[in-house]
Order: C-alpha cells, then sequence, then structure tokens
C-alpha cells in the first residue's frame, strides 16, 4: 500500500510548503507565505495580537448539541451560532452572522467538519441527502472508526494524512496532551540523530556479512592512519584522498549505530516500536527488520512523510525533533485544510498564481495564537475535547483574487509528459528501464480577462503496462492507455467506488482481516472503495466525450481521482491503468475548489446493487457493492484537454491486448482483452513493479 | 358440520408436524445491545440460491445460525454500524464469503455452487499442459492495428 522500495519525493507544493521542512524545529506553516496583511479590502478589521493567548469565555456550552461525532448520521449541516475571535490575547465570542458580516472567515474546528465534497448537502426538496461515507471519514479522523466503518479497536491510531484525513481537533489535542506529559526526547538520542542525515538500510541477512565488511575496512584506514602518522581519519583522508570514500563509509557507519538506537528507543517511546500480539513481527535490536519497517512506515504516516519506509532525510528529521513539535506541525497541516476549505482556495504554490494556500494558513495561525507547540498546547489545555463537538474560530484572511466568483470559468490541462508504448522487457525477457524526463502533469486553469492563467500545477500519472487476469485465468501483461484529446468532466463523484472488472487479478481482490475475533480472509473492498484505499481515491472526476445529437457522453474509464498509493505518483516507475492520480488530500482540494466555484446539480447516493462472485483458493467470495458513490453533476461539465506528450521509443502507437508475462506457461495463446470503462483503473501491479 | 380451523392453528399444527409448507420465519438473530431501540437497528435477510438445507452462517468465531430453504436467517444490527463479514458452509458446496450492510433492511440472496461444479465460477484455473515450451507467446503476437485519431482510445 505504502509503495515499493522507492526513492520518491513529492513536490514541495504537494505538502504546503512548510509541511516538512529540513530544519529540526517545528516546520509551521512554512516560509513561502505572502506578507500575510491582515483586513480585507474594505480596511475592516486588522491582525489582532498573536500574543499569549487566554479564554475570556469558555465555549464549552456553545453549541455543542447540534452534529457530533462518528457515531451519529451527521447528515445535519454543521452551523456556527458564533465564533471565537483573539483580540488582544484574549478569546471572545462573536455572533456568527455579525463577524461574516464585518469581514471575518469562520473556520470550522469542529469534530464532524469534513471538507466539502463531503459535506452534508439538500437536495431540490430541501431534504438532506445522505452521504454513506460522511459518517466513515469523520470516525476516522476521530480514532473511532476504521477503514470499513466498524470500530476501531480500543487504542488503535489512524494514522491517515497520506490518504488525505487528517486528525481531528480532539485527535491532535489528546496528542498534545499525552505528548506533554511523556515527551520520548532525550539529548543523546537528538545529539546522535543530529550527526546522521540518514541511515544506511542493511537487510537483515546481510547484517553480519556487512558487519565483517565494514570492519574489514576500518582495520584497513586504522593502519594507514598509524603508517602515515596522522592524528585523525580525517586528517588522513586529507593527506590521502584514495582513501578518503573508505574512511566517510567507516565514519558514517560508527555514526549510523547509535543513531538507529536512538531510532528504536523514540519509535518504542511512540508505540510505534515494540507492539505485542498475533501477526505482530518480534524487532531484533540493532537490525532493519520487518518490526521497523513498519514502525517506520507508521511514522512516517503519523507525520506525513513522503519517503519510503527506510531512514531516509525527511524521517531522520521528524525522529530528532522534540514530539510537540511534530505535533504542532500536524495541527497546522490540519489547519491548512480547513482554513482551504472555508476560504475555498485552491493556489498553493505551485504555479505563478501565489500559494494563497500557506499565505491564508499563516494569516489564521497568527490571528488565532497557534504560532508554535507551546502556544497550540496552551490553547487544547484552555479547550476540553468536548469544545470541539461544535466550535469555529473567526479570522480575517487577506481578500481572494478578482478572477473567484461563484462560477469560475475553469479547466484542466493533462500534459502526459514523455510516452514509452514499447514492451517494458527485452527480447531475452529482461525487463529494461524506461526512462522518462519529463512527468505528466495535471493544471487546474482558470480564464482570467481572456487568458488562461494557471491556479495549480501537480504530478499526476499516466497509464502503462499492467498485469490483467485474463479469462483463462492467467496474468498477462496490457497496455492501459491514456485518452488523449478533448474531454469534459461531467461527473464528480465523492466516496467513489471501482467496480474491479473482471480481468482484475484475484489476489489483489482478497484481504486479511480480524473479524469478530477470527482473523479471516474477505473480498478485499478497500480497492474498491468507498474509501481512503480504493482505487479511485476519495473523490474522482470522470471524463468522457460528451455525447452529440442525444446520445450518451462515450465514458472510456479515465478519470482524474485521488490515490492511497502516494509513492507511485512521484515515481520515476509509477504508472496508473490509464487514470490521471493525484495525492488525495490534493484531489479533495481540487475538487472542493471546482463543485464550490461552478454550477452543479446535486444528485446524492447513486445506488447499484452490484454483485459478483470469484473462486480464491477453496472458497467463493462474492462482492457486493451497493453504491457508486456520491455525485455531483457540472453543468455546464468542466472542460479537459489530455495533451499526446512525447512519444519515445521505437513504438510510435499504443499495443492493444494481451502479452504473455515473461517466465509463466499458459495452456494456450491470450485471449481476448476486455474493454469495459471499469478495466482502466486500479488492479495490480505495474509491469515495472509498481505498488 | 363444517369444520373452521384459523389459520393460527393451522400455522401451529403445520410447523408441529414439520411439513414444511410454509415459510417458517426464525426470530432475529439480535446483533445490538439491548439498550437499543428497535427503530434504531436493521434486519439483513439471509437466502440462498438454490434453496439449500443446513446452509451455516458464521460471522468471525460466532456461529449465527442456519439458512434453511423455507426458513431465511435474519440478522438484526444497530443501523449503519458498519458492514458484517459472513461466511455460509453448506455441505456439498463451495463456502461463500459475502458482505452485509448495514444502511436499511436487506434481503442478501447469496448463490451457493456445488463442489462438482467449482469451474464453472470466475477465476476457477485451469491446469497449464506438461510442456514446458507451450503457450509462451512471442513478445510481438500482441502487435495492435493503428491507432484510432485521439491516440488510441478504445471502444465506441
Amino acid at each position: 500500500m505504502t509503495g515499493g522500495h522507492r526513492t520518491t519525493r513529492l513536490a514541495l507544493a504537494l505538502m504546503g510548503a512548510g509541511a516538512l521542512a529540513s530544519c529540526r524545529g517545528p516546520s509551521g506553516v512554512g516560509g513561502a507565505g505572502g506578507p500575510g496583511h491582515a483586513g480585507d479590502s474594505e480596511g475592516r478589521g486588522g491582525p489582532p495580537s498573536s500574543g499569549a493567548v487566554s479564554a475570556e469565555v469558555a465555549p464549552a456550552a456553545a453549541d455543542a448539541g447540534a452534529g457530533g461525532a462518528a457515531g451519529a448520521p451527521a447528515t445535519e449541516a454543521p452551523t456556527a451560532a458564533r465564533a471565537f475571535v483573539v483580540e488582544n490575547g484574549k478569546e471572545r465570542w462573536l455572533d456568527a452572522a455579525a463577524a461574516t458580516a464585518q469581514g471575518y472567515t469562520l473556520v470550522d474546528l469542529s469534530d464532524d467538519w469534513t471538507p466539502y465534497i463531503f459535506a452534508p448537502q439538500t437536495g431540490p426538496d430541501g431534504q438532506p441527502l445522505s452521504n454513506r461515507y460522511r459518517r466513515i471519514f469523520i470516525g476516522l479522523a476521530n480514532d473511532q472508526l476504521d477503514e470499513d466503518g466498524e470500530p476501531l479497536p480500543a487504542g488503535d491510531k489512524n494514522y491517515l494524512e497520506l490518504y488525505g484525513i487528517f486528525p481531528s481537533l480532539s485527535v491532535l489535542r489528546e496528542r498534545f496532551v499525552a505528548d506533554e506529559a511523556h515527551p520520548c526526547h532525550d539529548q543523546e538520542s537528538a545529539d546522535a540523530l543530529a550527526a546522521v542525515q540518514t541511515v544506511t538500510y542493511v537487510s537483515p541477512t546481510e547484517v553480519a556479512k556487512e558487519q565483517r565488511r565494514v570492519a574489514k575496512i576500518a582495520d584497513e584506514v586504522e593502519k594507514a592512519r598509524q603508517q602515515a602518522g596522522v592524528a585523525t581519519l580525517d586528517e588522513l583522508a586529507a593527506q590521502q584522498p584514495a582513501l578518503a570514500p573508505k574512511v566517510k563509509l567507516v565514519q558514517k557507519r560508527a555514526a549510523e549505530k547509535p543513531a538507529l538506537a536512538a531510532v528504536e528507543r523514540r519509535l518504542t517511546c511512540e508505540g510505534l516500536l515494540g507492539k505485542k500480539g498475533p501477526g505482530v513481527s518480534k524487532h531484533t535490536t540493532g537490525v532493519y527488520d520487518d518490526a521497523m519497517r513498519i514502525a517506520v512506515r507508521t511514522f512516517q504516516q503519523k507525520h506525513m512523510i513522503y519517503e519510503a519506509n527506510y531512514l531516509r532525510e525527511k524521517t531522520v528529521d521528524a525522529l530528532a525533533r522534540p514530539l510537540l513539535d511534530n505535533d504542532y506541525d500536524g495541527l497546522v497541516r490540519a489547519l491548512r485544510e480547513r482554513v482551504v476549505s472555508a476560504a475555498s482556495i485552491l493556489e498553493d504554490g505551485s504555479t505563478k498564481a501565489g500559494n494563497l494556500v500557506d499565505e491564508y494558513t499563516k494569516t489564521a495561525v497568527e490571528q488565532l495564537g497557534l504560532t508554535d507547540a507551546a502556544s497550540a498546547l496552551a490553547f487544547f489545555k484552555r479547550h476540553p475535547a468536548s469544545d470541539f463537538k461544535r466550535l469555529f474560530a473567526a479570522v480575517k484572511l487577506p481578500p481572494r483574487p478578482a478572477y473567484y466568483a461563484d462560477h469560475m470559468d475553469l479547466s484542466i490541462v493533462v500534459d502526459r509528459g514523455d510516452i514509452w508504448y514499447d514492451l517494458p522487457f527485452d527480447e531475452h525477457m529482461n525487463f529494461k528501464r524506461q526512462a522518462r524526463k519529463k512527468y505528466p502533469q495535471l493544471s487546474v486553469y482558470a480564464r482570467v480577462d481572456g487568458k488562461l492563467q494557471a491556479l495549480a500545477r501537480w504530478r499526476t500519472t499516466i497509464g502503462g503496462w499492467r498485469a490483467e487476469q485474463a479469462s483463462d485465468g492467467y496474468e498477462y501483461y496490457r497496455y492501459k492507455q491514456s485518452d488523449v484529446g478533448p474531454r469534459v468532466i461531467r461527473n464528480v463523484i465523492s466516496g467513489p467506488v471501482w467496480i474491479a472488472p473482471a480481468s482484475t487479478p484475484i489476489r489483489s481482490l482478497i484481504k486479511h482481516k480480524a473479524v469478530n475475533g477470527k482473523w479471516m480472509k474477505i473480498v478485499n473492498y478497500d480497492e474498491l472503495g468507498p474509501g481512503f484505499l480504493s482505487a479511485y481515491g476519495l473523490v474522482a472526476g470522470y471524463f468522457v466525450v460528451p455525447g452529440q445529437n442525444g446520445k450518451p457522453d462515450w465514458d472510456n474509464g479515465v478519470r482524474a481521482h485521488g490515490s492511497s498509493d502516494y509513492l507511485s505518483i512521484n515515481s520515476s516507475d509509477g504508472f496508473s491503468h490509464g487514470c490521471h492520480r493525484l495525492p488525495n488530500h490534493i484531489a479533495i482540494r481540487m475538487y472542493s475548489f471546482i463543485l464550490q466555484h461552478r454550477k452543479k446539480r446535486i444528485v446524492g447516493d447513486s445506488p447499484i446493487g452490484f454483485q459478483r462472485q470469484f473462486l480464491f483458493e477453496d472458497m467463493v467470495y462474492e462482492m457486493r457493492v451497493p453504491s457508486k458513490g456520491y455525485v455531483y453533476v457540472l453543468e455546464p461539465p468542466l472542460p479537459v484537454n489530455v495533451l499526446e506528450g512525447n512519444i519515445m521509443g521505437e513504438q510510435k502507437t499504443p499495443i492493444i491486448g494481451y502479452i504473455p508475462k515473461p517466465g509463466v506457461k499458459y495452456p494456450g495463446p491470450p485471449p481476448p482483452a476486455p474493454d469495459s470503462p471499469e478495466a482502466k483503473a486500479g488492479g495490480a501491479p505495474a509491469a515495472g513493479g509498481d505498488e | 358440520v363444517k369444520r373452521v380451523v384459523s389459520p393460527a392453528v393451522l400455522a401451529v399444527a403445520l410447523s408441529i408436524g414439520g411439513v414444511g409448507l410454509a415459510a417458517r420465519p426464525q426470530p432475529p438473530v439480535k446483533l445490538f445491545p439491548s439498550t437499543m431501540a428497535e427503530t434504531d437497528t436493521v434486519k439483513v435477510t439471509l437466502v440462498t440460491v438454490p434453496p439449500t438445507p443446513h446452509v451455516f452462517v458464521y460471522w468471525g468465531k460466532r456461529k449465527l445460525g442456519a439458512i434453511e430453504p423455507k426458513a431465511p436467517l435474519v440478522l438484526q444490527r444497530p443501523r449503519d454500524s458498519g458492514p458484517m463479514d459472513l461466511i455460509l458452509q453448506a455441505q456439498g458446496m463451495v463456502p461463500v464469503q459475502t458482505r452485509a450492510f448495514t444502511f436499511s433492511d436487506t434481503k442478501l440472496s447469496v448463490k451457493l455452487t456445488p463442489l462438482d461444479q467449482k469451474s464453472t465460477l470466475l477465476g476457477y484455473r485451469q491446469a497449464p499442459p506438461p510442456d514446458e515450451d507451450a503457450g509462451v507467446a512471442a513478445p510481438e503476437a500482441g502487435a495492435a492495428p493503428p491507432p484510432a485519431p485521439d491516440g488510441g482510445a478504445q471502444g465506441q
């Protein structure tokens, strides 16, 4: 799920410029924000003091009755009767309507907050439109439910920021309070981690061999130092440059040993390593084994670090920071999504349109007096968890650009970048790498004064060679094309469901899960959805060619959607089945923005009642999908253009049909490949080892 | 003298006699806290196709009961409380894992497949031929016709 062993880094823009900087202090809102001037275009208000804040009026009694956290159906729209504002270091209440009239923006800090795509809506008759996934989204954000919507086992945590679900303020509050009492931070560990940038991965089976190799080199350079008559290895390296790499290796490994021990202490203290229970790997001290890898992965997910599951720079950097500093960064990330939602903005610094996302977040954080870990801790001590059942903050954000409107002339362009249609293996059936210099990008444009202005641009994916299961029960390769040319997005679906085509490899449709106290194999609904692990992520826009003369739209199965496979998006080897993937939180921002700035019709839950059975080993598995998601219809649809890109290699057109996998015995020639729209997305690892 | 038999008496008689001419609804298996109001629950009714005797239903390690040809198994759960992953087992049939949702009252009709008809199921794999070289097509075998004008889009 978290990808293979690849070095991938998301562009800074994807995380927000300040999400995890390389410095060892908390990253806060980052330095990429604008001047952060306060007051709106009419000059009302101003930046309240950002010094120490105290509560003038306790909010506990305010508005706590409405809504509720994960247990309730939560179909009513959360409303604010009042909101707190920080003035002269004190929180005081404002009437919500009056605050809005005064130019304040209301930022929802309630535990049942969701982004717009999961917000309660009403139909034309004024009746609430039930969103099946809203309850689960809120339950996940509050560490109350698991991915299926079942109660989360006691003590378990959902670290889902990399999947687009940020922790609620109550969850963050609990983290702050617990970490203050149990800091998990000591100077010895901090010094050990400060001495390294990364820690070299050594396979558990190679540890002894590697230790012997390094000891031999250490012995060699030590003898050379004595012979040279110098005091240190650094002097030796300066005197004999040929030995410098060996000196560097010896020094690096010497520093890595205490660093790894510090990592073990930290992960154990944070409760991520050394867990006991059925199915939990046992850790061997000093070895980067499976238990350690899983603990590092969980740590990365907790702190939204886009790195493979090794001790790389950002991971080591976060491990070296005090817990409360990391908690503070988590709070800023959570606030960022709520501010973006409240202001309904998209510009994140990925284009020349500026970085409203960080600018507005910085403004809000300063106005709320949440400028560092200490002030955030004080905020959470002032506010008990019950306050967050319903809590709005009023902030004065900078005015939005003049091109903002209820209905904006928006469009999307996907540039496919460098394309390889050649087979991914040579005549000897060896895999061959198909290098790309230009990677695919998805851009959102607004037409401003007759000219297109890019508001945001992100790395995305295009199709490539994927494994598919044919009707003979065997897997073949198939080139999954990303269509080129003008399209539209008519339907945006939140909590979308991907109906796995019959060609999906069966093995990917099964998962293990503890069901009512028994560990068993069940249908893997994770990839079907709705959910953050769905092949379509948490939200998808469906690319279609508009039907002409009364004919229906032509849907070839290409969507631009969120993805749980967050490392694939920036991987040099990452390909989709033809769809354009975005990190879930980016897809949520993009579609929330589009839906809030385009005319639309809200259809709501779209029942389908799909079911299919398949055989795996000696059991029939029955897949049941009651709904395809929560449907918004853009009227008029959103224009999309997919650029062809640069065709590399000898094959200039896509190969159609099944290609036998090297080294696999087949009962006969490949059967015909199916052609359903759903066959485009999700399903199986790529030829190049993606996923 | 014409004797009138009330429907209730008839039903009791049929039930005692085990004739099985009418469906005998089983009482719902209550899987919710006793403090919860019935109105906050949903009923999931399980039947099989074809109707099969003694289809045992498991929810994890708990055996919930059996579906009989004319006596569906009814499960009662809190509304919107998450899905239930169930296993249905019957002699001579391939066991089935299925999922019941709790959004609303539903009826689940689960198809059972006899063991000797396993090969009809999606995902059934026939054994490969013994010859090691058989069936490995050359990579070029799948070469495609020229793409459509829009760059190779399929369909329509």
